[in-house]
């Protein structure tokens, strides 16, 4: 079945008929309500509702069965027992209908898979979508439809919802009505056994009536078609995300330290962010986005204005501002032009622009027009704190029209009031219009910030790939002669002929089986030396005396090969020892980690931070989905908060930060083009000043037979 | 100069010991050479062999430990002494270290055949040294200790009539062995230069030694790494159930347990506890980190579980460190009541 077809789950929106199987005369069933909402809602397609005792329901006649309907059905919802329910697809699918909502719970959330996957067999050698289990249903703006069975009216607007949790969303549709928000459309994913997000964000990306789609995921299944589902979205229109849950798989299954770091939530939250996603905290936070993002015009520059009353509050929407990254305008002779008519000699034309406790509501009138109509201005912050002079009366219609002059010329504004009853009051009537009031400082900034956030990744999205060369077959090679040897790892000598492979430094090492070809590696290589042993039995080399490091001269490197065998048999007297590595000594740098592995949710990622020992402790990385691009792999670098050692901490030269960039890109082609290779992690790579390079000490890469891709 | 070549026919007969024990008895100016080294240590980038370090303490050698042995590894011996003149060269070399001396004791491999591939098992070793005598050290059971008395007699004595005597070391009823083999012994023609008795004290470890065997992290009562162990426990009951171990309640004991047992380590602190190794890494809270180092009771923080580390306490060989004078005294009194010291020195 062909998946993200934008002309055919269109019918699953704006159905031209619907038929309702399990629909009830009882007030109290689902069936009821369901046939209710349609028809109140102000459905205009065909109404069938289905049930096997028949009769009538709110002046429709109930058919016994899907055959008793003579004409073509787009759309089922289906509310009836699990036990009936795949009676009910066999009898959609024979009537040809597109689309099914399966309202009924009993699958897959409940163990009951084996049900669901036979329930979706049978929709699918029908072509048709199921939309479900597990759900409340549907609303469309754009045909007028609300197959749920909320109890709560819904208010059409801009806003569509895509929601897993079914109570939740139901709670949302409440939610809406209370703090006026309107929406396009809302949806129950429910168990996502055809339909998911990514179907439905296919559709609304190009619905012209959705501004913002609000997505409240729990887990996610196929997620590296989500990211491309998302990008495509984020181009044309916010979407923000709020995820709670984490996946089952994440770190705990990898081996490697990449994949110990990889908490699903954190690649969740670093790939979305990629995808230009606005993740929210919680549901206010998220509502208060969607309000804003779905009425405010996009701003055309960064030149954001604070305009206020008191100084307490407008320091407070500064340090708010620093958090959520809005920059502030600062040319001091503009600002004192734009606003010196509209101040006191007191006051403060210096942003935040203080007009003072002693400000009317015609003070604030002016002050408030004049970032609206002037050309320096491209945002505003609006902060109001109630006062004993200020005439309260004239609050809202100033607010409402210092906010009409914005939108009349293109530009956001956001509105903080604080005060008291004739405060919320006015609140209330502005909210009712859809303006953009809040009652805290932090929202107010954090919505404008969510717009500044997806204007920016619009402006400055990249859709182009990097790749880097490389020797792919020495690559293979190297792996097959692993999997021969029945080994789901490489050796350290194998990771780093990969590294050379594609071109990353590594420090010059050979591995010895003799100790006068230790000698002879060294005295070739150079001193100083590292020795490592080298054996499939032996993981943990240093708790096993088998690494030994600065080995200045011949008579050293003998004594450590000596040594290092001797260790190893104790250590464990069984291990096939394949001999003993010796290796360029490095001098130590900057110590970046970088690793790659295949998620199991989003396909293959990529991780870049801070390396060395304490690299778990720390903490300090970062996720990308691949494939990316050199501006993005620059973008990670930059995001750790070690960066500052990049540039040059404590009087040091900048290090090499475009060998790190090369690399991340390096690592990532292997990861993408070798499908054999499951995990990579090298750590530590060494980076040095921007001539010096970098060179990579150890690679880890673990590897499977199957093809993982 | 004399040149007492110690050998063995098995390993761990206690060669380093008697050498030990014989050189605090006479009272004399010794040196010590072990030509092909067996207890490997890595020490600032250089091999050494555990016995010739303790020696050196013991008899205050001017030599470095790395010179009083030609190596360990075959491979490396037969890459710098390939052929007999280098080893004679190499032999003689380590030999100036004891120049001067009034006996040296040379120490050969830690059994009959070790070295024999590159020549420098104990025969080999006492054609290469003149003028050396070759004693050699029996320890076993009867039944054994009489087997290599036989095979000396029969295979090397008798052919090459270069063997000195026998020193019959840790033996477990002296007089019952003299009455029951002596003659036999001395009527083969095998002198008997020696019966020392047994002694449970010099198979103790101490926590130092245990310490740097594990490569462990000391992490508290460093001042107690001298500390003897007499008993091994390993505390994976109950605190309550292991108050009636028996082995609890014995002195000087080493208990191994989990870094996570705090029940446990703070039961031990009770009583006579000689130190803790805790397994899995786990460090335990500060307060018992403070407590152990108020009581002089070394924790060990071990690499690996509770079993694997058990089991390398377990295989570790007893050797004589220079700190354990009391050992030190004992193997001088052994030496001095038990060795034919005429014999010995012909």
């Amino acid at each position: 079945m062909e998946k993200n077809d934008n002309s055919n789950i269109k019918y699953l929106f704006e159905p031209r008929s619907i038929a309702v199987i399990g629909a009830s005369k009882d007030p109290g069933k689902i069936g009821h309500a369901i046939v209710r909402n349609i028809i109140s809602g102000g459905y205009k397609g065909k109404i069938y509702p289905v049930n096997i005792n028949g009769g009538e329901i709110m002046g429709h006649r109930i058919f016994k069965s899907l055959n008793e309907i003579d004409g073509e059905i787009d759309c089922a919802s289906i509310a009836i027992p699990a036990n009936f329910a795949i009676d009910a697809v066999k009898s959609c699918v024979k009537k040809g209908i597109k689309h099914a909502q399966i309202i009924t719970s009993g699958f897959s959330e409940t163990g009951n898979i084996d049900k669901e996957r036979e329930m979706l067999a049978i929709a699918g050698s029908g072509n048709m979508r199921i939309l479900g289990p597990n759900i409340f249903g549907l609303y469309s703006s754009s045909s007028s439809l609300n197959s749920t069975f909320s109890a709560s009216k819904i208010m059409p607007g801009r806003v569509a919802i895509l929601t897993q949790s079914g109570a939740l969303g139901i709670a949302m549709i409440g939610k809406t009505t209370v703090d006026n928000i309107g929406l396009s459309a809302i949806v129950s994913t429910g168990n996502k056994s055809d339909i998911d997000e990514s179907d439905l964000l296919g559709y609304l990306m190009d619905h012209e009536e959705t501004k913002v789609v609000l997505i409240y995921i729990e887990g996610v299944k196929n997620g590296e078609r989500l990211i491309e589902t998302l990008k495509a979205a984020s181009d044309k229109k916010p979407v923000v995300v709020i995820k709670s849950g984490r996946s089952k798989r994440g770190a705990m299954a990898a081996a490697s330290h990449t994949g110990s770091l990889a908490g699903s939530d954190s690649i969740f939250d670093a790939i979305i962010k990629q995808c230009g996603v606005l993740r929210a905290e919680n549901i206010n936070e998220a509502f208060n986005w969607c309000k804003f993002l779905s009425g405010s015009p996009v701003p055309k520059g960064k030149r954001c204005v604070i305009v206020t009353n008191g100084g307490g509050i407008g320091v407070m929407a500064t340090d708010a501002c620093e958090k959520y990254g809005i920059e502030l305008y600062d040319d001091q002779a503009v600002l004192k032009e734009v606003f010196e008519s509209a101040m006191p000699s007191f006051g403060s034309s210096k942003n935040p622009v203080d007009i003072t406790g002693g400000a009317k509501s015609a003070d604030y009138r002016t002050a408030l027009s004049a970032p609206a109509l002037s050309p320096d201005m491209d945002a505003t912050i609006a902060l109001y704190c109630e006062t004993a002079t200020f005439d309260s009366e004239n609050l809202a219609p100033m607010i409402k029209e210092t906010y009409d002059k914005h939108m009349a010329r293109g530009k956001p504004i956001t509105y903080a009031i604080v005060g008291g009853e004739s405060v919320a009051d006015s609140m209330n009537l502005l909210r009712k219009e859809g303006i953009p009031v809040h009652s805290d400082v932090y929202e107010a900034v954090s919505s404008l910030s969510a717009l500044y956030r997806h204007k920016r990744y619009k402006d400055e999205r990249d859709r182009g790939i990097d790749e880097s060369p490389m020797d792919s077959d020495a690559i293979e090679s190297v792996i097959d002669k692993a999997l021969k040897e029945n080994r789901q790892f490489l050796f350290p000598n194998e990771g780093m002929m990969v590294m050379k492979a594609v071109g990353i430094g590594v420090p010059e090492s050979r591995i010895a089986v003799s100790l006068e070809d230790a000698v002879k590696t060294a005295e070739e290589i150079g001193y100083p030396v590292a020795m490592k042993i080298v054996s499939r039995d032996i993981l943990h080399k240093s708790d096993a005396g088998g690494i030994v490091l600065n080995l200045d001269n011949r008579d050293e490197v003998a004594d450590a090969y000596e040594a290092i065998s001797h260790n190893a048999k104790s250590y464990n007297p069984n291990a096939k020892i394949d001999g003993i590595e010796v290796c360029e000594m490095l001098k130590p740098g900057v110590e970046i980690i970088i690793g790659a592995r295949r998620d199991p949710s989003f396909g293959p990622v990529i991780m870049c931070g801070l390396g060395g020992i304490y690299v778990e402790i720390i903490k300090d990385i970062t996720f990308r989905g691949l494939p990316i691009n050199r501006k993005e792999a620059q973008a990670m670098v930059k995001e750790i908060r070690s960066y500052p050692l990049l540039l040059g901490a404590r009087g040091e030269g900048r290090k090499d930060i475009e060998g790190v960039i090369d690399s991340i890109i390096k690592v990532g082609t292997i990861i993408r083009k070798c499908p054999k290779i499951t995990d990579i992690e090298i750590n530590p790579i060494f980076v040095y000043a921007r001539e010096k390079g970098i060179k990579a000490v150890d690679a880890r890469i673990m590897i499977t037979k199957g093809d993982k891709q | 100069m004399k040149r007492l070549l110690f050998a063995s026919t098995r390993e761990n007969a206690g060669k380093t010991s008697l050498i030990i024990g014989i050189s605090g008895a006479i009272n004399k100016n010794c040196g010590y050479l072990k030509p092909l080294g067996d207890r490997l240590i890595y020490v600032d980038k250089k091999n050494i062999d555990y016995d010739s370090s303790i020696l050196k303490k013991i008899l205050a050698l001017e030599a470095e430990p790395e010179n009083l042995s030609l190596g360990f590894s075959y491979g490396k011996i037969k890459s710098n002494y390939g052929d007999g003149k280098a080893l004679t060269e190499g032999i003689n070399k380590i030999m100036r270290n004891a120049d001067g001396k009034d006996i040296l004791f040379i120490e050969g491999g830690r059994d009959f055949v070790y070295g024999s591939s590159i020549n420098l098992d104990s025969i080999s070793l006492a054609g290469y040294i003149e003028d050396s005598r070759l004693i050699f050290v029996i320890s076993g059971n009867d039944d054994t200790i009489m087997d290599d008395v036989i095979f000396i007699n029969d295979y090397i004595h008798k052919k090459k009539r270069i063997v000195e005597g026998v020193i019959i070391n840790k033996v477990h009823d002296t007089a019952n062995f003299k009455k029951n083999y002596r003659e036999t012994i001395e009527g083969l023609g095998i002198k008997i230069l020696g019966i020392v008795p047994f002694k449970d004290d010099l198979t103790h470890l101490t926590m130092r030694y245990i310490s740097e065997k594990l490569s462990a992290k000391v992490v508290a009562g460093d001042k107690g790494l001298g500390n003897v162990v007499e008993n091994i426990l390993v505390g994976a009951m109950s605190a309550g159930e292991i108050l009636n171990h028996i082995l609890f309640n014995r002195l000087h004991k080493l208990l191994i347990t989990s870094g996570d047992r705090t029940d446990m380590i703070l039961t031990a602190f009770e009583s006579d506890t000689s130190g803790i190794v805790l397994s899995n890494q786990l460090l335990p809270p500060a307060k018992i980190i403070s407590m152990a180092d108020d009581k002089k009771i070394p924790i060990l923080l071990a690499k690996g579980d509770t079993f694997h580390v058990a089991k390398q306490i377990d295989d570790m060989e007893p050797l004589q460190t220079f700190e354990n004078k009391n050992n030190l005294r004992l193997l001088i009194q052994l030496a001095e009541e038990n060795i034919d010291f005429n014999g010995l020195m012909g």
